[in-house]
Formats: structure tokens, C-alpha cells, sequence
């Protein structure tokens, strides 16, 4: 260890070391223990010097705090926020808003079956349209039913509709 | 100076930077060792009770909002873990007689709790000794240097002006005069230490 080092420790004793050198040398005591010993000694020859008492510190006195605070895991970690329950709440009734007004319509519109199956829509192409009213011909049971069948994925992978995605063909039937 | 290093110290800390926690117990350690010593005179436990502080200090660091000085906390933090430290043994043992009245009352007087051995008595004397050869033994310059620091407290730039001299040759001064004590003390506290 060099005299400056020992010179910067003395002067830390003291409080008389600047701020950049003595984070620098508590970083260095850190790694190097003879530092933190350096100063134990020059702290111990003060208090020597004004209470006539030899007071030692135990060489293993930071690494015991340390290894203690260790076992602390991420006590100081910042805590997260906890989400406002208020938004929970907002998200929650839009959700059930939005899913209300889908059905409301679905069930108003019945001309308008945006999200038919594959099969009814091809079985569209090939029909023409019916003169007699809708919902007596396609009751709203068999059309909820045709509704969560063509939201079922098996729909892409069952090769009918050309495999066209179910977006393509909704679109298609809507311009019809 | 140094407050501005707590801060800084503490705000990383605070942001689970468990190593400047360390930067902080050797700053202190020794402080609050002495401080510590102060109420309880067995060195062994002296040392204890100061960890058992600094641990309490960091489980409540996260609620520590700088309005006083960080040592200024610790320092409290210290005394209450030593006061408590004192009561709990009392209780343990019926023949220290010591509550938090009497915990106060020692800090002026320190002779009241000296449970030294006759052993440990002799040793320090022998420190003791040395201490005042070593000091004896110093140039006139570094002496009165070393004098004026550790007895009247003085900064740096006042002994500079008291013994109209740079202050970077009172640095060196008061280094130098540590440096010649310590090198007569260490074979006695390598020997002495108690761990």
C-alpha cells in the first residue's frame, strides 16, 4: 500500500478528504481489506489518543453486516405500484359494454351475419337469395350456434373456404 | 463533504444498491463502535450490539427521508439498539441492575461499566505506554499537528493557520504522525485484539 493511499485514509479519518476520492477509496476498501484495516487502526489511535481505552474493531465486521443483508434479499428493492382497483373496475365494464352492444347487434341485424361459416357462405355463392323472411328460414338458435362454430379455430385448418382466413371471408359476406 | 456523500450513499441504497451500504458501515463503523462502548464496556459486545444497529439502520432506510443528517440517524439508531441491549440483559440477568435511566447516566460516566479484567486493564496500560512514547517520540511539528486535531478538533485549515503552514503540509503532517504510531502499536493490537 502506497503513502498516498494511506494519506487519503488519514484524511477521510478526518472528513477532510473531497467526495470523489472518497467514494473512490471506499470502493478500493471495499476490494481491499488492509485499507479498511488501515483505517480501523488510525480510528483506534484516535480514540486511544482522547479516551486512554484501546478500542479494536473485528476484522470481519463489514463482511458479518454484509452477509446478513444478504440473506435480505431485495428488502430495498422500490415497490411496484399496486394497479388502482378503479381501473380494474373501468376495464371490466367496457369489456361487458363491448360485449353487449356485439350481441345486441348480431341479434338486431339478423340480414347481416358478418361471421357466418365457411360452409353457409359458400352455400350463398351457390343459392340465390331467399324472397321469405330470415329469421323464420334461419332461427337464432341454429345462427348463435353458427356463430361460435365460426369463431372455433379449427376453422383455418379444416381446408374449406379455400383456406381463407376467417377475416376474408366476414369481409367478403359483409359486401355481399 | 461528507453529508453529500451520505446522500448520495443513501439514495443508492434506497435503490437496492446493497454495496453502498457497505461504503456506509466502514465509514461509521468505528463511530458507532465508540459510541456503542460508551454504554456497554465489553468491547466483544460493544461490536455486536453496533452490527446489530447497522442492520436495523438498513431495514429502515427505505423510510429514511433525509431530514436530518444520515449519521444523526444512525447515531439514534445505535443508542436505542444499545439502551435496548442493556435492558433485555438486566432482565436476562438479575445481577446487572440497569434500565434506560441508568443507560442514560453512563455516557458520563463510563467508569461505572467498566467490567475489564485485571488481564485487559494491564494491556491497555501497556498500549498506553507505547502510545505516549510513540507521541514523545514525534518531530515537534507533527506532534503539535496531531495534538491539535485529535484534542481541540480542529480542521485542517485551522492548524494550517495556527502553525502558519499550507494545509497540504498539515495533511502530510498529521499522515505522517498517525503513521509512526501505528507502526510502535501494531505488534501490541495484533495481539490484544479480542477476535
Amino acid at each position: 500500500m502506497n503513502d498516498e493511499l494511506k494519506q487519503h485514509i488519514s484524511e477521510f479519518l478526518d472528513d477532510e478528504l473531497d467526495h470523489a476520492d472518497s467514494l473512490k477509496l471506499l470502493q478500493s476498501m471495499q476490494k481491499n481489506h488492509e485499507l479498511t484495516d488501515t483505517l480501523n487502526r488510525y480510528a483506534a489511535i484516535s480514540h486511544l489518543l482522547k479516551n486512554k481505552q484501546h478500542l479494536p474493531i473485528a476484522k470481519d465486521f463489514t463482511a458479518t453486516i454484509s452477509a446478513q443483508i444478504e440473506q435480505e434479499a431485495f428488502y430495498l428493492i422500490p415497490k411496484r405500484k399496486p394497479t388502482k382497483p378503479v381501473y380494474k373496475m373501468l376495464a371490466l365494464a367496457a369489456s361487458i359494454a363491448a360485449i353487449a352492444v356485439i350481441t345486441t347487434n348480431t341479434i338486431k341485424n339478423p340480414t347481416e351475419s358478418p361471421q357466418l361459416a365457411p360452409q353457409q357462405v359458400a352455400q350463398q355463392k351457390t343459392t340465390p337469395p331467399a324472397q321469405t323472411n330470415d329469421t323464420e328460414q334461419y332461427p337464432l338458435n341454429a345462427r348463435i350456434n353458427d356463430y361460435l362454430q365460426a369463431h372455433n379455430n379449427s376453422v383455418y385448418t379444416n381446408g374449406q373456404a379455400d383456406f381463407r382466413p376467417l377475416a376474408k371471408v366476414t369481409a367478403y359476406n359483409s359486401q355481399k | 463533504m461528507t453529508e453529500q456523500l451520505d446522500e448520495e450513499l443513501v439514495a443508492r441504497v434506497q435503490q437496492g444498491d446493497k454495496k453502498a451500504f457497505d461504503y456506509l458501515v466502514i465509514k461509521y463503523q468505528h463511530k458507532i463502535v465508540q459510541l456503542v462502548n460508551r454504554y456497554i464496556k465489553d468491547p466483544s459486545e460493544a461490536q455486536d450490539v453496533a452490527q446489530e444497529a447497522f442492520i436495523k439502520a438498513y431495514r429502515a432506510l427505505d423510510g429514511f427521508r433525509g431530514d436530518a443528517a444520515f449519521y444523526t440517524w444512525l447515531y439514534r439508531i445505535a443508542i436505542n439498539t444499545a439502551k435496548n441491549y442493556l435492558v433485555a440483559r438486566s432482565r436476562r440477568n438479575s445481577n446487572y441492575e440497569i434500565d434506560i435511566q441508568d443507560a442514560e447516566k453512563v455516557e458520563n460516566a463510563p467508569q461505572l461499566h467498566d467490567l475489564e479484567s485485571p488481564d485487559n486493564h494491564l494491556a491497555n496500560q501497556q498500549i498506553l505506554d507505547v502510545l505516549n512514547d510513540a507521541i514523545n517520540g514525534l518531530p515537534e511539528e507533527m506532534r503539535t499537528a496531531i495534538m491539535l486535531r485529535e484534542f481541540e478538533g480542529m480542521s485542517y485549515e485551522e492548524i494550517a493557520e495556527a502553525m502558519d503552514c499550507p494545509v497540504g503540509t498539515v495533511r502530510s503532517r498529521i499522515f505522517r504522525a498517525r503513521e509512526a504510531i501505528d507502526i510502535k502499536l501494531t505488534p501490541l493490537l495484533t495481539h490484544g485484539d479480542f477476535r
